[in-house]
């Protein structure tokens, strides 16, 4: 059985009196350790069928399962402790928490999932700030950090509950070409040691690197 | 409607639930304007009573006065006398649940034709013969609740006891207080006074005028306390002539006092609520920058984008204080209406002050352009690029030494810590929320102890008696009570002493003081503490009193209104003419508010020309029993009544309960006060968690993305809205001792009393719950609404 199996999903928005269909019935099967772009161009239904895997937004019809949970049956706060144990996000603005340091950012997850103690907590949190490049960050609030150095708190951030699955909705749209090359490296370093990621992106660069890619056009797979 | 004008209108709808709390901030803050409305209402209110009873410009009380047609014609054409209108008082007793009562009883010779100080009825029919209107006073006041068809046993001087049929309820502004004191008042017909007392006569002369200039009223009180003398059997007054100027009523000087307060506390609260308003038009403007910049690019000078955001605050500062104007309508209203069925008994009119109503509007409006004005101009200085560039606010920390401090919390939940951080991200929010909050505490703690203090006062004024009844007799012609018939009443069972008294008004300037004579080293005050150890001078020798040396002691509130000293002489106006006094001592009694004079009993019956006559008796119980001094006040009045005299006594127990129960309504009052200000208050913090809860809508999504669950949310946000209330408490602790400081000098200066120190811990621990509760049940919906939203939407707000 696939890593995520989706199933006629199906997604509308109303926006006043029209109602606006961005997944249009779509079948999509993701195994364990691939590394997914998902590409289309705008208002294709790339990020709403991101919001569906991460169960951040409800499907109007169809299915999702990942790793055997059917999410979209989930109530919000089972879904919000999932997500935090099977799934890590990465945004494109990083949305890092500006009163806390890098440090307590990434300890944040776990605090939501009560893993271990705080000490443990926190020397987690110091390795995965390590692996991202970050080690001598860790008392930096994000306003002291720049655009590169925020997303690798992000991903730290992501990565510290150990989830099944990578997700980056358009990570690197925000940062310059020479750290979104690093950052693709990141990525593709994380895939190799057996991490699922999959991506969002405009960039057609960042889609020819991942070993899948999965094309949307008006809602619909065109590419899988 | 212009582009520009639907702009700004739709500004305000796209942001509905931010622009909702604004005008709600807006609103309350000039609600506490209308409290300003109060006074002028309830003067209003009065006035409109005063007109309705053709309220008399002078009375004059008189013992008895049988007067023919011909010399009430001649009272009537008197000079300056416009109308005039005779009743005549009579004290009886009524058993109420088995207990003997005082009750009034006012005969009224033509309920059709009352000229002066004329008695409504309210319901049911004229009473006739031996019949009775119950006054309205009486059931409000919970003396005795009675309706057309019931009947009254009342026991007249004589002792013979008569029925009277209740046919209606009547109601008159001057003998409706009198229930207010625990007093049964009924309207009856001259031939019930006639049945009961077995006398005929008036005792009330009431008289408008046509000129109501101060000399002119006193000018008439000669004229008609001569013609009087001249043409009946009168000899003097019984007492001073009640003397009203146009518009005056009994408390309206410290009702405005109190009122002027309130609304100084009120204004405080819109003066706190300009910190919100001005930091919640600043979050509008701010996060319209990239709008802002987009209208230049477009070909919008700096002028067009100024009158169109202008417009948008001008449209939130209008319904704001439209809706404000609005509450303070109602609130002040509401509290009028209460203080006048409080202490008047009768239900004010629904009424509007406009004038006030008019500065709410401009001061709401203004208010709100004001506050926009310095956001507005810092935008409109961001060049075109900039703007276009920018995301609205910046989520900026720890760049300040408080945010540093804050970071350095640790050991808490990190939930709580994000919370306790976050109330550092938009500071002028915070400091308005927790100035808000100090100010409530304060409000909240200076009433507490307001309220406790002036029951203290009133407490304090009886401590000071150490008689248990004090009965008033009235004169009985043919056999004047006297100084020697203190033994009659020591004689009856369950009397300790009784010491005579002669007890008047007298006017000194224009402000009417009781005088009391008393014998030498009485026992019915406690002088020596009052006296002797705070106050200053001395009591009178006995050769003064001996003598009738024309010496007095008198308050210190009346020393320090009048501005008398120790061995000042002053001018007293009483029943018999003008006198001068010399002042011996300053006492610090609260009796009388401190406004009194007290004067050997020789000097008071030498001035009053009562030769050895005395109208009134302290007198002390064998027993503080409250039993045993009800029955004890039973022997004397009947005692005394056996004898001729119709006796009026006054219990100190249950006067002091009724003076501590008068004293309540004031504190109800400030009660309601505070309410008003901590209900603005816990909204005012309701709208900071919304706009904290907005502002970090993107935010609560990625705390969703990552795990969050409801409860984690919940707490990050109650933390900080418990954080700022706790900072808010602590800063309204000492603004509370500040605060009843300033009603203390307020007291002091206005009504010359001294209130007790007072800051009882009770309250501080109490203010604390409040707050704490408070700010949990306000941020309740805020929260949900934080907890409902779904990650997704809340990533996407913009």
């Amino acid at each position: 059985m696939s890593l995520i199996q989706i199933r006629d999903l199906k997604k509308s928005y109303k926006m006043g009196k029209l109602e606006f269909e961005a997944l249009k019935g779509v079948d999509l099967d993701i195994e364990e350790g691939q590394l997914v772009a998902i590409v289309g161009p705008s208002g294709s239904g790339k990020s709403t069928m991101l919001n569906m895997i991460t169960g951040i937004d409800r499907p109007t019809g169809g299915s999702v399962t990942i790793a055997g949970d059917r999410i979209d049956q989930m109530k919000e706060d089972k879904l919000a402790a999932w997500r935090g144990a099977n799934v890590g996000i990465v945004f494109q603005f990083f949305q890092l928490f500006p009163t806390l340091t890098a440090l307590e950012n990434v300890m944040l997850p776990m605090d939501f999932l009560r893993r271990g103690s705080v000490a443990e907590r926190k020397v987690r949190a110091r390795e995965r700030l390590e692996l991202v490049g970050l080690g001598d960050k860790v008392d930096n609030l994000p306003s002291e950090l720049s655009g590169g150095q925020q997303q690798r708190v992000a991903i730290a951030r992501a990565l510290v509950n150990e989830p099944k699955v990578l997700i980056g909705d358009e990570p690197t749209g925000n940062l310059d070409s020479k750290t979104e090359a690093a950052m693709f490296e990141l990525f593709d370093e994380l895939n190799k040691q057996g991490k699922t990621v999959i991506y969002v992106t405009h960039s057609p660069a960042l889609a020819a690197k991942a070993r899948h890619k999965v094309e949307l056009v008006d809602g619909q797979l065109v590419q899988a | 409607m212009s582009a520009l004008l639907k702009k700004s209108w739709k500004d305000l709808s796209r942001r509905r639930a931010r622009t909702i709390f604004t005008i709600i901030t807006v609103a309350l803050g000039v609600m506490g304007i209308g409290l300003f409305a109060i006074t002028p209402l309830a003067d209003r209110a009065v006035q409109a009573e005063l007109k309705a009873e053709k309220m008399h410009n002078i009375g004059v009380r008189v013992t008895d006065v049988p007067l023919t047609a011909k010399q009430l014609k001649g009272l009537e054409s008197l000079d300056n006398v416009d109308q005039m209108s005779p009743q005549a008082e009579l004290l009886v007793t009524i058993e109420i649940g088995g207990r003997r009562e005082r009750a009034l009883l006012v005969g009224i010779p033509d309920y059709a034709d009352q000229a002066v100080d004329v008695v409504r009825i309210t319901s049911g029919e004229v009473p006739r013969g031996m019949q009775v209107l119950t006054d309205q006073g009486n059931a409000a006041n919970a003396v005795i609740s009675l309706s057309a068809g019931d009947d009254i046993t009342v026991q007249g001087p004589t002792g013979t006891t008569n029925r009277l049929l209740v046919t209606g309820v009547g109601k008159n502004f001057i003998h409706s207080g009198a229930t207010r004191g625990g007093v049964a008042v009924f309207y009856t017909s001259l031939d019930a006074i006639e049945q009961v007392s077995g006398r005929t006569g008036f005792t009330n002369l009431n008289f408008t005028l046509k000129d109501t200039d101060p000399a002119a009223m006193a000018r008439s009180v000669e004229v008609i306390r001569d013609y009087l003398v001249a043409n009946t059997s009168v000899v003097a007054f019984d007492n001073l002539a009640d003397v009203r100027p146009e518009g005056f009523w009994e408390g309206r000087e410290i009702f405005s006092q109190i009122m002027s307060f309130m609304a100084i506390l009120a204004f405080m609260i819109l003066f706190v609520s300009l910190f919100l308003i001005a930091n919640t038009m600043n979050t509008i403007v701010s996060e319209q920058t990239r709008e802002i910049a987009m209208m230049k690019a477009i070909g919008a000078t700096r002028g067009t984008v100024f009158r169109s955001f202008l417009t948008t605050s001008a449209l939130i500062g209008f319904i704001g204080a439209g809706i404000g104007a609005g509450l303070g309508i109602l609130v002040a209203s509401l509290v009028e209406r209460t203080f006048m069925k409080q202490s008047f008994g009768f239900d004010a009119a629904f009424d509007v002050h406009w004038p006030t109503v008019g500065i709410s509007l401009a001061v709401g409006v203004a208010v709100v352009v004001l506050a926009s004005l310095p956001a507005l101009f810092r935008t409109l200085r961001v060049s075109v690029v900039e703007g276009l560039e920018s995301h609205g606010i910046s989520a900026d920390f720890g760049h300040t030494f408080l945010d540093r401090s804050l970071m350095g919390i640790h050991g808490i939940p990190r939930v709580v810590q994000m919370g306790i951080r976050n109330a550092s991200r938009r500071k002028g929010r915070s400091i308005s929320t927790i100035l808000q909050v100090a100010f409530a505490v304060g409000v909240v703690i200076t009433m507490l102890n307001g309220g406790d203090g002036l029951i203290d006062m009133t407490v304090r004024a009886y401590d000071v008696h150490t008689w248990d009844l004090r009965t008033t007799v009235a004169d009985n012609p043919t056999d004047p009570m006297s100084v020697a018939k203190a033994a009659l009443i020591e004689g009856i069972d369950g009397v300790k002493s009784a010491e005579p008294v002669y007890g008047s008004v007298a006017k000194i300037n224009d402000r009417t003081v009781p005088l009391y004579g008393y014998v030498q080293d009485t026992q019915a005050l406690a002088f020596d503490t009052t006296l002797l150890e705070n106050g200053q001078g001395r009591w009178w020798t006995p050769e003064e009193a001996q003598a009738a040396k024309r010496v007095v002691v008198i308050g210190d509130a009346l020393s320090r209104f009048e501005n008398i000293g120790l061995d000042d002489t002053i001018e007293l106006m009483t029943a018999t003419g003008a006198h001068q006094f010399e002042v011996i001592g300053i006492d610090t009694a609260f009796t009388e508010n401190g406004q009194f004079v007290y004067a050997p009993l020789e000097t008071v019956q030498a001035v009053l020309q009562k030769g050895d006559g005395v109208n009134g008796f302290f007198i002390q119980t064998d027993s503080r029993d409250h039993q045993m001094i009800d029955a004890t006040s039973r022997r004397v009045s009947d005692e005394l009544e056996a004898l001729g005299y119709r006796a009026d006594i006054t219990v100190n127990y249950v006067a002091a309960e009724q003076n501590v129960a008068q004293n309540a309504t004031i504190v109800s009052m400030f009660l309601m006060v505070s309410f008003i200000v901590v209900l603005i208050v816990l909204i005012g913090l309701m709208s900071t968690l919304v706009m904290n809860i907005l502002d970090r809508t993107t935010e609560i999504g990625m705390l969703r993305c990552i795990g969050a669950q409801s409860k984690d949310v919940r707490r990050v946000f109650s933390s900080e809205g418990l954080f700022l209330a706790f900072l808010g408490w602590m800063v309204g602790l000492p603004l509370g001792y500040v605060v009843y400081r300033i009603m203390v000098a307020a007291m002091a200066i206005g009504m010359k009393l001294t209130m007790p120190d007072k800051y009882a811990l009770i309250y501080v621990g109490w203010s604390l719950v409040f707050a704490m509760v408070g700010t949990l049940i306000v941020i309740f919906f805020p929260l949900r609404r934080a907890t409902n939203m779904k990650p997704g939407d809340a990533i996407r707000y913009e």
